[in-house]
């Protein structure tokens, strides 16, 4: 069986996460722009990362052939190079890796109903038996008895867990948050937005964006150390 | 003389509250002529009678066929016109089971889908002109994007659904998120200048010094923008 050759190597590093990635930006319809933007910024970071090692590798390449330049001037420029990059790997997979959370995020808040578009006089009543339901119930602090309710009905959850939830509960919202959001992830219904968020929320599992990080990553010092891995010899 | 006493009988035995009426036993016999004659004379005047009773219900009851006919007719000719047929008065109105027929809703149900369409096909057209203008979205390009992409029969059939205003915004949005070629009209500022290339301005190229104080955020964007090349040496 032959070796592979760098370029298939590099192909196999990131095409099965290149592929998960376009298999998840293909869930992403009705979600919402925002998560689109965020995603379509994240994919192509990612997507820039192989080509940093390979331009740095080049330049550095170029440099060490390049006999017109004093030695020294040219490892001073070689060293840069490197830095530069390292920085670049450093920061730039860390910047993807604060975007996931984000994308999870936005697509929990697709997922959960919104009360924003609803009339300032159906809130309030709305409201009103929200406080009534959570009257009724004789024992729990206010959390024990939002989270309850939750996932009974949307027009209810809407309210919870918009700002008048957050003063019912305080700085427990996100817990209230997460208990309506894994109630959300198992129903059926729902809006279009919520249909597609929550179904974007399994692909985003299954997508694995952490892996694809580290995969582009590992491409980006596979092309930047691929010169360093040759035989002494054969090194320009 | 044997018939008109039939008769005779006969009236007696119907007419409530004429002696013998309704009994079976019958009036008591004549027993000589002038009996036999005033007798007769009383009934002939019942008879006159009935008969005038019999021709005031018969004109009435022809009445009620005449009027009842006019409006039928009138009813035929108003039916017509709301089915877009109208007749003129000179003319004998169609008959009222051919209008019925024509009513009938099964047979209709063709011309209410089209106009269903048609009219979901206007609430569409509405609400994308609306988004366009709001949105600042290119009319033209947008909706061939919206037709190529296969929005526009999945939004048609999405016109009653509550959240229709969100289905359709997010749409617009993700559209112009994926394609920004359809930005660029409405209340949107126009550009009236060359675009700036920040990836090929040098000026704008980003130093170490800068990069090494810039947020993971801010890097990642520079690397998407160009604004790294010159540390990564691409020319």
């Amino acid at each position: 069986m032959p070796e592979p050759t760098f370029d298939e190597l590099i192909a196999g590093m990131t095409g099965e996460s290149s592929q998960r990635l376009a298999a998840f930006g293909g869930l992403l319809r009705g979600v919402g722009a925002e998560v689109v933007a965020e995603f379509n910024d994240f994919s192509k970071t990612l997507a820039a990362l192989p080509g940093v090692g390979q331009s740095a590798a080049s330049r550095i390449a170029a440099l060490r052939a390049d006999d017109s330049l004093p030695l020294d001037h040219r490892r001073r420029l070689e060293h840069e190079t490197r830095d530069g990059v390292e920085l670049v790997l450093r920061k730039t997979p860390a910047a993807a890796h604060q975007a996931i959370p984000r994308i999870r995020s936005m697509l929990e808040d697709g997922l959960l109903p919104n009360a924003a578009r609803t009339d300032a006089g159906i809130r309030s009543l709305r409201r009103q038996e929200v406080q009534a339901a959570m009257a009724v119930q004789s024992s729990g602090t206010p959390l024990e008895r939002a989270r309850r309710l939750v996932g009974q009905n949307a027009a209810w959850d809407a309210e919870l867990l918009s700002d008048y939830g957050r003063a019912i509960v305080g700085n427990d919202h996100p817990v209230l948050r997460a208990e309506a959001v894994g109630r959300w992830k198992v129903r059926t219904d729902g809006t279009e937005k919520q249909l597609a968020s929550r179904k974007a929320l399994a692909g985003l599992e299954k997508a694995n964006l952490e892996g694809a990080v580290t995969a582009h990553l590992q491409a980006a010092r596979a092309h930047l150390t691929r010169d360093d891995r040759l035989p002494p010899g054969r090194q320009p | 003389m044997k018939i008109r006493r039939s008769i005779a009988d006969l009236i007696q035995r119907e007419t409530p509250g004429s002696p013998g009426g309704g009994q079976s036993s019958g009036p008591p016999e004549p027993t000589n002529f002038e009996e036999a004659m005033g007798y007769l004379t009383r009934t002939r005047e019942q008879l006159a009678h009935s008969n005038s009773e019999l021709d005031k219900a018969r004109r009435e009851a022809a009445g009620y066929r005449v009027g009842a006919k006019g409006q039928l007719a009138g009813a035929s000719r108003k039916i017509s016109a709301l089915l877009g047929e109208p007749v003129a008065d000179d003319q004998e109105p169609p008959d009222i089971d051919s209008l019925i027929a024509k009513l009938d809703p099964s047979k209709h149900a063709a011309a209410i889908k089209a106009k269903d369409g048609e009219i979901r096909s206007l609430k569409l057209r509405a609400k994308l002109s609306e988004s366009f203008h709001d949105l600042g979205l290119k009319p033209g390009i947008t909706r061939a994007a919206l037709i190529d992409a296969g929005h526009m029969e999945r939004l048609q059939a999405d016109v009653d659904k509550p959240d229709f205003d969100e289905i359709v915004s997010t749409t617009l949005e993700e559209l112009a998120e994926n394609m920004p070629e359809v930005r660029g009209s409405g209340t949107a500022p126009v550009r009236t200048s060359a675009p700036m290339n920040h990836s090929q301005n040098p000026t704008l190229q980003i130093s170490h010094e800068e990069l090494a104080g810039m947020q993971p955020e801010e890097v990642a964007a520079a690397l998407r923008s160009g604004r790294l090349n010159s540390i990564l040496g691409r020319s």
